[in-house]
């Protein structure tokens, strides 16, 4: 126990000192969210939802999204490429240490995250909270065990480091842009609208909305809930074939 | 057999085609420094990998301190201390971290402020690893191979790449390990320190052992006795 307490706690601290996880979990999603929200604040959006009730959602996928494929899915790759795992191999620390250390950093990101984007809502912008904190917490947390499945399919099929980068980079542009978690999917031209149901972090953006809202446990809900779900158990089985520690 | 800590047994490690341990039968007594020697791709990382646990034989058997290490790997791990080719640390991770950090994987601990202080490291503690000279980052891997005051050290081409004072430096520092009965297992491609430094020498070619014997038995039994363990490399590891 005392084992996987020192070891997570370091897999925290390095998450910490890097500049790159530091600058897309807290940087870009709260800078976006403060430069959208002086622009649009008093705009609204699909479903008669206030920048607020659509965007604090949206940043907070963002971070979802960065957190899963940078922090985890690469940084795993990362770690394995430079022999770190076969070094932790030859000591008695066991693998479900690793693993366990990887998903507490990747939650610590996300909630901490979070945090930081409803701290910037209350507090710069006055906004209100969403009066349902426990459903917007347990669809914040499904939605982040998804796409730390999605980010474990990263780090089984990247063998090298470059790989991982390519993959998240490339992921990013749609992920960002044909989510709404960024820009409004109505404002969009009909065939980007259609290609966001491809878009794993599409039904991120509407099951936070959704739980933010209060519409968590309504028919709206399910068919987001579902494909989330599926996507879950497949990337778990894939990653589970397919991740080597070394 | 008394005072034997490994027993490998016709080991067989393929990857894909490629038989990189090819029947492979070798023991190493209490307190020996045994150094594994061969060409490139020749097989002693796998060798030494497999006796570490780190990889699992295809077939034969590896005992280490008389434990089958498929049975008794995690027992196993608690007692040995490893150093691999590449520093294998966290990109952004200081010394002092990684030492207090592999300390924590273990029960039984040796003193750290007596590692740091025998390796000379308490000068780099605060720095990160991989912005120390590539001495002083075998030297942080060695220690870290020391934190569970380990039975066995198994080192893997720890002086490659040294410049010869840090080459020296690092075998005082092994040297002082060996003199309190530790057995050690270290590849190398210099043939002057395995003939200096170890007490038996391995020579590994093409997946199998062709010679294991004292430096100077190696030397008399193939040349004369003025010739070295560089001769004794080209005539039996070199492929013709």
């Amino acid at each position: 126990m005392n084992t996987l307490l020192t070891h997570t706690k370091m897999e925290l601290k390095l998450f910490f000192r890097e500049t790159l996880a530091m600058l897309f979990t807290f940087i870009v999603p709260a800078v976006s969210f403060v430069v959208f929200g002086l622009m649009f604040k008093s705009n609204t959006y699909e479903g008669g939802l206030d920048y607020f009730q659509a965007y604090i959602p949206g940043m907070i996928s963002i971070i979802i999204f960065t957190t899963a494929f940078f922090s985890m899915g690469l940084q795993v790759v990362i770690d394995r490429e430079k022999g770190v795992y076969k070094r932790l191999m030859g000591t008695p620390l066991q693998q479900n240490a690793i693993f366990t250390a990887t998903i507490a950093k990747g939650f610590l990101a996300i909630y901490v995250g979070a945090i930081e984007i409803l701290l910037i809502a209350k507090f710069y912008f006055g906004a209100d909270l969403t009066p349902n904190p426990f459903e917007f917490f347990l669809a914040l947390t499904f939605c982040s065990v998804t796409f730390f499945s999605i980010g474990f399919i990263v780090s089984s099929l990247a063998k090298r480091m470059q790989t991982a980068l390519g993959i998240a980079m490339v992921a990013m542009y749609p992920m960002f842009f044909l989510s709404g978690a960024t820009l409004p999917l109505e404002s969009l031209p009909d065939i980007l609208q259609k290609m966001a149901v491809a878009v794993p972090l599409t039904y991120v953006v509407n099951i936070l909305r959704d739980g933010w809202n209060g519409t968590l446990f309504t028919a709206g809900a399910v068919m987001d809930i579902a494909v989330l779900g599926g996507i879950l158990v497949v990337s778990t089985l894939i990653g589970t074939k397919f991740f080597r520690w070394t | 057999m008394e005072g034997t800590v490994i027993e490998l047994q016709d080991i067989h490690k393929s990857y894909g085609d490629t038989k990189a341990v090819n029947g492979i039968s070798l023991t190493v007594k209490k307190g020996e420094v045994m150094g594994i020697i061969g060409a490139n791709g020749a097989g002693k990382s796998t060798t030494l990998e497999i006796m570490m646990g780190l990889r699992r034989p295809d077939s034969g058997t590896v005992k280490v301190l008389g434990m089958d290490i498929k049975e008794h790997a995690q027992e196993i791990k608690k007692r040995i201390g490893i150093q691999l080719q590449q520093t294998a640390l966290y990109d952004r991770i200081k010394v002092k971290e990684a030492l207090e950090l592999f300390s924590s994987y273990y029960d039984k601990k040796r003193d750290l402020q007596e590692i740091i202080d025998t390796l000379g490291i308490r000068p780099y503690l605060n720095k990160y690893v991989k912005n120390l000279s590539g001495g002083w980052q075998q030297r942080t891997s060695l220690a870290l191979a020391l934190v569970n005051d380990p039975d066995i050290i198994f080192l893997d081409e720890p002086t490659t790449g040294l410049d010869p004072q840090a080459r020296l430096e690092l075998w005082a520092c092994i040297n002082r390990y060996r003199q309190e009965g530790k057995t050690i297992l270290l590849s190398t491609h210099y043939m002057d320190e395995a003939q200096k430094h170890c007490d038996r020498i391995a020579i590994i070619k093409k997946g199998k052992l062709v010679a294991c014997d004292r430096p100077k038995s190696l030397i008399s039994s193939l040349l004369s006795e003025e010739g070295t363990m560089e001769d004794v490399y080209l005539q039996v590891a070199v492929e013709a």
